[in-house]
């Protein structure tokens, strides 16, 4: 390699080396169990704020939005503006609340507030489902960054970032973490605003791209020059697909095996070197060649060149292979302008259901975010409960200034580096944008910047999930269901052993997820979380008639519910079964929070109804503690330190 | 709890009307969401930037609102107390002074 295409590892190693560094000098301060599962409730608004934003904006805010942003255009700026908005709804129902109440985690809550530890048992098993669901999209982060920086293949970036980010947080803890997401989130910050001005000045502004869009509805992305991109086989369903829109000329080797849905025509060459493949066929060339009916398999004995004239082509690919596009042809899986301006374009519309797609998609994001495991255990750090609605504030600001940024990214990828379309790539687009300067150096540099962007942001929520996850395995699991007579040292030692034993199957799992898109990935995390611990704290912290079965059966059959409807559609997908099931079937399957959070929500005040004798001896003590402010002293932490 | 959950409840309309309705106007009135304002459209531009500075202003008015309620539940409470026993508030409680005294 050229030291130019090492410019962007030296800036990855910088952040790594950093942020472990600042994770061992944090934790030799870190002497109490208390100082490593929430650092003893000492961090300041400020400091906080960031910390939280830090481990909040994660590979789905840093790459992820950007990417769908410009694959999909106006419908996934739903994505940005609810990751946000959900801390409006935290702030307003439960971080006072939950603070006050005086916990480390949401099982804590939960067996507090019931005095169950029958309860944490079953809320700690979401801790883990969450958790996993949020850790697939940031391995696969990991996976494409250091596959677009260095080369490698995706699992090998995923495992070997994965084992390093693991490996910290089994020497750092929360302590060390506090410090290091505050770090990260200005990181973040400054990776995706200061090249995006940049781009900005070389390029146009965000106004003039918009523009460019709103001017020319019908017009699409076009090759620039002859461009070869790797298209993935049946493995990588549904990213195996080529959607064409005409006119298009495109070359395809003979490793390649695929089918087209439409008649076409195969015309030997005439030399020996390339055949050509008419879509459809042209009769004047009927003569020369044969016709190969539509969906039929081909296997090219000779690199043939598909030359399409007509619309709606779908080449589909069994077997993937390097396939060039020459200048001038429209870019594959790129909507029109139109499409993509437009709200209700092909990521809500393609079941046909808009509305009820986009509606489902905002009640689980904005519900989602306060059923987040690793979000909330943070918000115990604040001193009361009056700096914890003054920190998600200050949340709420720098994580509004980030997301404004990130739809710059995909609207100016989408007109600088169109090709990022044909193989399903687009969660590259923050660190191949930069590389399209004319100066190299420039570009090198800036895509070190994004990559680095990119590295704080799995790492920092990588490592809150670990944490979290960890925390819930040796502090619920092990030190209060396996050994409640267990000491901190060896609470500590099952923390690290957990650690490393989660940070495993987050890879393993990571391995099965490249064809997703990253941000829709996490924002499924969030369904889950809506139609789970979001009910829970909602009704736990304001509703004195709760009962812990109530509880349990709406967050069990919402929470499952959505991981299975949401797993299955994965599945469906990635064996290329999209007609399996009716279309408003799969839009509720896929986007379950508008019947999941109304599910739970019910089940919880049905059940409570029918088990009322339930109700805790001493629920307005609890609901005093929830809401008294600070100043009648009401309040105590549900674990002393 | 009930004036805290009341303002809760309040600020959460305004916010759900706005969040919700937003994609209804975009499906009902098109032309007036696909306006042409400033190079995007008026629909975009308001997603895409202005709304994060929307959530902003709300969550500033909710905490302010709280802060006040919280202060004078606490000074309520603080008074009742006193009244009953006929002690002032921190020979019970360790908590911080409140603003009343």
């Amino acid at each position: 390699m050229a030291f130019i295409d090492l410019i962007p590892l030296f800036f990855v190693i910088f952040i790594v080396i950093a942020t472990v560094a600042l994770g061992i000098w944090a934790t030799r301060r870190a002497k109490t169990a208390s100082d490593f599962f929430v650092a003893s409730r000492s961090v300041g608004v400020g400091m906080n704020a960031s910390a939280i934003s830090g481990e909040y904006l994660s590979a789905a805010s840093f790459m992820g939005v950007a990417g769908l942003v410009m694959r999909y255009g106006y419908d996934t700026l739903w994505y940005p503006v609810c990751y946000a908005a959900g801390y409006l709804f935290l702030l307003l129902f439960i971080a006072g609340p939950l603070r006050r109440f005086g916990a480390y985690t949401i099982p804590d809550f939960a067996e507090g507030r019931f005095d169950s530890p029958l309860f944490r048992k079953i809320a700690v098993t979401f801790v883990l489902f969450i958790g996993f669901f949020y850790t697939m999209p940031q391995m696969k982060g990991a996976g494409v960054v250091m596959g677009e920086i260095m080369g490698w293949p995706y699992w090998v970036g995923l495992v070997v970032v994965g084992a390093v980010i693991t490996f910290n947080v089994a020497i750092g803890g929360m302590k060390g973490i506090t410090f290091v997401q505050a770090f990260q989130y200005w990181v973040k910050m400054f990776a995706i605003s200061v090249p995006v001005f940049i781009l900005m000045s070389v390029f146009g502004g965000y106004g003039s791209h918009m523009k460019a869009n709103v001017h020319n509805p019908g017009q699409r992305p076009i090759f620039a020059s002859t461009t070869t991109r790797d298209i993935k086989g049946k493995t990588g369903a549904p990213a195996n697909v080529l959607a064409v829109t005409a006119p298009a000329t495109l070359g395809i080797g003979t490793e390649a095996e695929f089918a087209i849905n439409r008649e076409a025509l195969l015309v030997p060459s005439t030399s020996g070197t390339t055949d050509t493949l008419y879509v459809p066929p042209l009769s004047a060339m009927r003569a020369n060649g044969s016709v190969i009916a539509a969906n039929t398999m081909i296997k090219p004995a000779r690199p043939v060149e598909v030359n399409i004239t007509g619309d709606s082509t779908k080449l589909t690919f069994e077997e993937g292979g390097l396939v060039s596009f020459r200048g001038d042809s429209r870019v594959p899986n790129a909507p029109d302008n139109q499409h993509w301006l437009r709200p209700f374009g092909d990521f809500t519309s393609k079941q046909g259901f808009p509305l009820l797609y986009t509606y489902s998609l905002i009640i689980g994001l904005v519900c989602g975010t306060a059923g987040l495991p690793h979000i909330l255990v943070r918000f115990y750090t604040n001193p009361d409960g009056r700096a914890a609605k003054r920190t998600t504030f200050w949340v709420m600001v720098l994580i509004g200034v980030f997301y404004m940024f990130t739809p710059i990214w995909g609207t100016m990828g989408r007109a600088i580096v169109p090709e990022l379309y044909a193989n399903n790539k687009t969660d590259a687009v923050v660190i191949n944008l930069p590389r399209a300067l004319h100066s190299p150096m420039l570009g090198a540099i800036l895509s070190g910047i994004t990559s680095a962007g990119a590295f704080a942001a799995f790492m920092s929520t990588f490592s809150g999930l670990l944490v979290s996850m960890s925390g819930a395995v040796a502090h619920d699991i092990y030190g209060r269901i396996l050994r409640p007579k267990s000491s901190p040292e060896s609470r500590l030692a099952a923390f690290k052993y957990a650690s490393i034993g989660i940070g495993a199957v987050a890879i393993l799992l990571g391995l099965l997820v490249e064809q997703f898109d990253i941000a829709k990935m996490v924002g499924w995390a969030f369904a889950i979380g809506a139609a789970s611990y979001f009910p829970l704290l909602l009704l736990g912290s304001w509703w004195r008639g709760l009962t812990m079965t109530g509880a349990a059966t709406g967050m069990l059959v919402g929470g499952l519910a959505s991981v299975g409807t949401i797993v299955t559609v994965m599945v469906f997908d990635k064996m290329g079964k999209s007609g399996v099931v009716s279309p408003l079937a799969r839009v509720l399957m896929e986007q379950p929070a508008i019947w999941a959070v109304p599910l739970s929500l019910a089940l919880m005040i049905i059940v409570s109804k029918m088990t009322a004798r339930a109700i805790p001896a001493d629920v307005d003590v609890k609901m005093l503690r929830l809401h008294a402010p600070e100043e009648l002293g009401h309040s105590k932490n549900y674990i002393e330190h | 709890m009930r004036r805290q959950l009341a303002l809760s409840i309040r600020i959460a309309s305004i916010f759900m009307i706005i969040l919700l309705g937003l994609p209804l106007l975009n499906y009902a009135l098109p032309s007036v969401a696909n306006l042409p304002v400033f190079g995007f459209t008026a629909t975009w531009l308001f997603l895409g930037i202005l709304f994060y500075p929307l959530t902003w202003f709300l969550s500033w008015l909710f905490i302010r609102r709280s802060n006040e309620i919280e202060a004078s539940l606490a000074a309520d409470m603080s008074r009742s107390f006193a009244d009953v026993s006929g002690l002032p508030l921190d020979a019970a409680t360790p908590a911080e002074p409140t603003e009343e005294r």
